[in-house]
């Protein structure tokens, strides 16, 4: 049998979020009945067409895969005709570059769903996810909303009017389990410390307390933060993605300028060496009232080449 | 007032005139009613209609590959019908409500059908003006929509025209088989234009909003012959 014909590339963003579109509707349909394991998984599948979309949309590029000969982004970038074997990336390739791209996204809560997809698909496990149904979605519409509008659709749009109020009311319990957390964190950090300070700290405990100073992860830039914890300003913000850059020069003699870049780098991580607070992702930062960037100096040797002589 | 012309140059007699002005009022009037209701008919030809297009820059399109902008609309069996047609799956059957050109990538804006006699089938005319248009599941209910060589995913809705054809479109998921199930019970409460004169007539059709139907036909009856042409209205720029 002849397969059929596809109608346009298959790297087509508004195809692919209509296709986004099918799935969640299966996710959600109320008719025919589905279980949450079914409906998990076309929503699953409805995230990864997602980020194509929205990255599509930007270029078709980014979802080509850079293979040895180039033939998918030669097709993607119009230069050949060759639709039929066009591949796309790994759903984790999507998430990461996604996260680059459409802050606040969460690359690593998108890769945990798809890898419980691809454990659901190819294994003998006998459901999608061991999280509840109620706690799940949240997480999933915490990831799905930031895609809608990168593809500059609102999630009304997406789900139809039949399923907006559940699916905010999912992002709210999110927002709220984020917000629950930040005061977990920042709560046990505060009480650790009280102890500490109060000499009641025992054994492995206090152990793991004196190993356990330097919590940050040794990310390319960092600067120093208040603690939303104990208010110390030992705290560290650290981050890996430089946003943008801008070139300096100064001139420090005669004939000498001194240049560098000033860096604005997406914060990912906070540490405090005083009450070995933690929060580890855009969202906590986000939740505890820090910086979501952060200035920071760069060497225009580590961007740029070394300028160019007639020596 | 200016003087018509004929294509040599020569003024053409006064009483072509009055008729042609005559024409060209009552396809103003229908055209009226064509943005009011959704169709509209008058006495005429398709003639008349083409010569507004020119005038309007409407643009006559095919609705299958390698066809004429003409078409002859003969009532079929299922069997004569031309293979993947409306026909070839409803024969002399009822045919459901449906926009024309409903698998093309923009269906045509006007649709006009033309007759030169009596027929007893009707068509049916639903448009889409009525507060219950399902218009929440026309913009949710994608649909597989295939031309016979394409395939694709469309939602019936496009802002607020609709493209539905129920024998090129599959319904995927739940919004679409309302869509469908809407459709099927509208037919019953559909507009009838009954093909009544004797005279030449032509039934306008707003193709983005009203679908239209062909009622069963009696083997018995006279043969049943309309024609069409579908058009496009030139882009708002």
């Amino acid at each position: 049998m002849t397969p059929p014909v596809p109608s346009s590339p298959p790297w087509n963003s508004d195809e692919l979020l209509m296709k986004a579109t099918l799935f969640i509707n299966y996710a959600l349909d109320e008719e025919p009945e589905r279980t949450f394991d079914e409906r998990a998984l076309w929503a699953s599948l409805s995230l990864e067409l997602l980020g194509k979309a929205a990255l599509s949309r930007a270029s078709p590029l980014l979802i080509a895969t850079p293979n040895e000969d180039g033939r998918n982004l030669l097709a993607a970038a119009g230069l050949t005709d060759d639709q039929a074997t066009f591949k796309t990336i790994a759903a984790s390739t999507v998430f990461k570059r996604c996260a680059l791209a459409f802050k606040p996204f969460n690359d690593q809560a998108a890769i945990r769903i798809a890898e419980s997809r691809n454990a659901y698909l190819h294994s003998a496990a006998a459901s999608f996810t061991p999280i509840p149904e109620a706690a799940w979605w949240p997480r999933f519409w915490a990831l799905a909303h930031i895609l809608v509008n990168a593809c500059d659709r609102d999630l009304e749009q997406f789900v139809g009017r039949a399923h907006i109020r559940s699916v905010e009311e999912a992002l709210a319990q999110n927002q709220r389990n984020i917000d629950e957390r930040v005061h977990m964190l920042i709560e046990r950090a505060k009480q650790r410390l009280a102890r500490y300070a109060a000499g009641e700290m025992r054994g492995a405990e206090l152990r793991d307390w004196e190993h356990s100073a330097d919590l940050t992860l040794g990310l390319p830039y960092a600067m120093p933060a208040t603690c939303p914890a104990c208010g110390a300003d030992e705290g560290t913000l650290e981050g890996d993605d430089v946003i943008s850059t801008e070139m300096h020069h100064e001139k420090v003699s005669e004939d000498d300028y001194d240049t560098w870049l000033q860096l604005e780098v997406g914060a990912d991580y906070f540490s405090c060496s005083n009450c070995r607070c933690v929060l580890d992702s855009l969202e906590l930062l986000q939740a505890a009232g820090l910086a979501e960037s952060f200035e920071a100096h760069g060497d225009p040797a580590d961007f740029y080449e070394p300028d160019y002589g007639n020596d | 007032m200016v003087r018509l012309r004929d294509p040599n140059g020569r003024p053409v007699p006064a009483y072509c005139q009055i008729i042609r002005n005559t024409v060209v009022r009552v396809i103003g009037k229908a055209l009226s009613a064509l943005t009011q209701r959704g169709w509209a008919t008058f006495d005429g030809t398709l003639e008349d209609v083409s010569n507004h297009a020119r005038k309007s820059e409407w643009r006559a399109v095919a609705l299958r590959r390698g066809d004429k902008v003409i078409s002859d609309l003969h009532a079929l069996t299922a069997g004569e019908a031309r293979p993947n047609s409306i026909s070839s799956r409803t024969g002399l059957g009822a045919q459901p409500l449906h926009t024309d050109g409903a698998h093309l990538d923009t269906p045509p804006d006007i649709v006009a059908l033309a007759s030169t006699c009596s027929h007893r089938a009707s068509t049916r005319l639903w448009t889409s003006s009525g507060a219950n248009t399902p218009w929440d599941e026309l913009h949710q209910g994608v649909f597989r929509v295939s031309d016979g060589m394409v395939h694709r995913y469309r939602f019936a809705g496009d802002g607020d025209s609709i493209g539905f054809d129920p024998c090129c479109m599959t319904p995927m998921d739940e919004s679409s088989r309302r869509v469908v199930r809407f459709f099927m019970s509208a037919y019953e409460t559909a507009y009838r234009h009954q093909w009544s004169r004797y005279t030449p007539e032509v039934l306008l059709i707003d193709n983005r909003r009203t679908l239209h139907a062909r009622e069963a036909v009696d083997p018995a009856d006279p043969p049943r012959h309309l024609i069409r042409i579908a058009f496009r209205r030139p882009e708002a720029t």
